[in-house]
């Protein structure tokens, strides 16, 4: 049986992580002040999967970047994707190379789909996971793209229906109203973007208390994610997974001694 | 688990084979956190030489067994394998590469041909699979089976993958997952070994493997 996924999503940008609330991000402190102050390392054992996102608004560091993907990589043994301003395959083959099992896209599903082919031709769909923002609206759902600066004119019933026809994995739907509030994830969102049965589905924006994973994975979805670095680093997420196996969600079971 | 590198080291006889394809840092990064240097080649004399070989992957069959060929490594592969009996093991699209072909789309590519199996498309079984297979699925397998030595039955491995291997074997069925469908998630056929999971990525269960598959050899 396939199992339930509790993920991770560490913000980054030129070398600090952050956080995010509405989008708008805070600085909260680099790669050290991870491993000493939050033992980021000994959590990532109750974590299923990592991923790291460049979310800088202006230019990035590229080097810096792959740098913190690399020690990421080093200190976990779960899979990592990652994404943030991929442009290019070019880009995908770099990350590819410092340790990424898979790439996230969000905009260039949009922008330059063509180039999504390009990539998933030489390495497969089930490398590249769809990040879709959107917000709601009163009978529908808009679409961001840019780190949700820019709204597109269709819906995201309609952009999910295009992303799985270019080709992908998984979807990861980030919810723009819930993101950074703690007060839970948009859990009907599942409800409102119709058949897509075959792919599989990543909640994410509003977890805030142990709890909030399982009432989004006693649903269809396949994982749910959180960026919420202060509400969940320390005995967050063992406390979390913790939970899910009481409420008896499958979620993997890994030999600890 | 404590791991030393004290004791443990194989003086860079592991050698990574690298065609150009694959997730080679992680591979590389968990043989050093096990405490074994492990050398990334392409080199026919090495890979003849080497203790072990770990075939890794990820992407298409036909465009890896085409870089392999480029490269002229099909046959420095087989002959470090059938002649010079080194172990492999191959990792998720390395583990295919192993079988005889594979069927894609409905162009059949060779592959290297080390075991009697084949890799096929995982069938369309169920209204709701999921196809690709992404995430973690227990793994039932035979408790003398030696990749899985000391491990509990029915931990989860990291699987992400379209294809699978079959064989008419049923040696080739002693570790399998169950995805609306059985399907061989490990096999060990004399000195050539597969996964079809991602040992690398699957927590503690994974780097017990890998050590299992260090120790064996």
């Amino acid at each position: 049986m396939l199992k339930k996924r509790l993920i991770f999503n560490l913000l980054h940008s030129n070398g600090y992580f952050m956080l995010s609330r509405n989008f708008t991000l805070q600085q909260v402190g680099d790669i050290n002040w991870l491993r000493d102050n939050y033992k980021f390392w000994e959590s990532s054992k109750f974590l299923d999967e990592i991923i790291i996102l460049d979310v800088s608004r202006t230019d990035s560091d590229f080097n810096k970047f792959i740098d913190t993907v690399q020690n990421v990589v080093k200190s976990s043994f779960i899979p990592v994707a990652v994404g943030g301003g991929i442009k290019r395959l070019e880009d995908v083959d770099q990350l590819i190379r410092s340790g990424a099992d898979k790439v996230v896209i969000n905009s260039m599903f949009y922008s330059n789909p063509d180039e999504i082919k390009k990539i998933t031709s030489k390495y497969g769909i089930q490398s590249v996971i769809a990040s879709i923002d959107y917000k709601r609206n009163k009978n529908f759902d808009e679409v961001y793209i840019n780190n949700g600066s820019k709204k597109i004119e269709i819906d995201l019933v309609e952009h999910i229906k295009r992303v799985i026809d270019v080709g992908v994995g998984e979807i990861l739907l980030n919810s723009m109203d819930q993101d950074g509030t703690g007060q839970g994830f948009d859990l009907d969102v599942i409800n409102r973007i119709g058949d897509i049965k075959n792919t599989s589905l990543i909640i994410s924006g509003g977890a805030g208390r142990v709890d909030h994973f399982s009432e989004a994975l006693i649903l269809d979805y396949d994982a749910a994610s959180t960026a919420n670095l202060f509400n969940f680093i320390g005995d967050g997420l063992r406390c979390s997974r913790e939970d899910l196996m009481a409420k008896k969600i499958n979620i993997p079971v890994f030999d600890r001694d | 688990m404590v791991y030393g590198s004290q004791n443990l080291k194989l003086n860079n006889r592991i050698a990574v084979i690298d065609y150009g394809m694959g997730n080679i840092f992680s591979i590389q990064h968990s043989l050093k956190y096990l405490g074994y240097d492990s050398i990334l080649t392409s080199d026919p004399k090495i890979i003849l030489s080497a203790k072990i070989l770990i075939l890794p992957g990820v992407g298409s069959f036909k465009s890896a067994m085409k870089k392999i060929e480029d490269m002229r490594l099909d046959v420095i592969i087989r002959e470090a394998v059938l002649d010079n009996k080194i172990p492999i093991l191959g990792i998720c699209l390395g583990m295919q590469l192993l079988t005889n072909s594979s069927t894609e789309e409905s162009s059949a590519t060779k592959g290297l041909g080390l075991v009697s199996a084949s890799t096929i498309k995982l069938k369309n079984t169920h209204q709701k699979i999921k196809i690709p297979h992404i995430g973690f699925n227990n793994v039932e397998f035979d408790k003398d089976m030696s990749l899985f030595k000391g491990l509990t039955n029915n931990l989860d491995f990291y699987f992400i993958h379209s294809y699978m291997v079959v064989s008419d074997s049923k040696d080739f069925y002693r570790a399998y997952c169950d995805y609306y469908q059985r399907f061989i998630a490990a096999f060990e056929d004399n000195n050539v070994y597969g996964v079809q999971f991602h040992p690398e990525k699957s927590q503690e269960n994974g780097l017990k493997l890998l050590k299992n598959f260090l120790l064996k050899v």
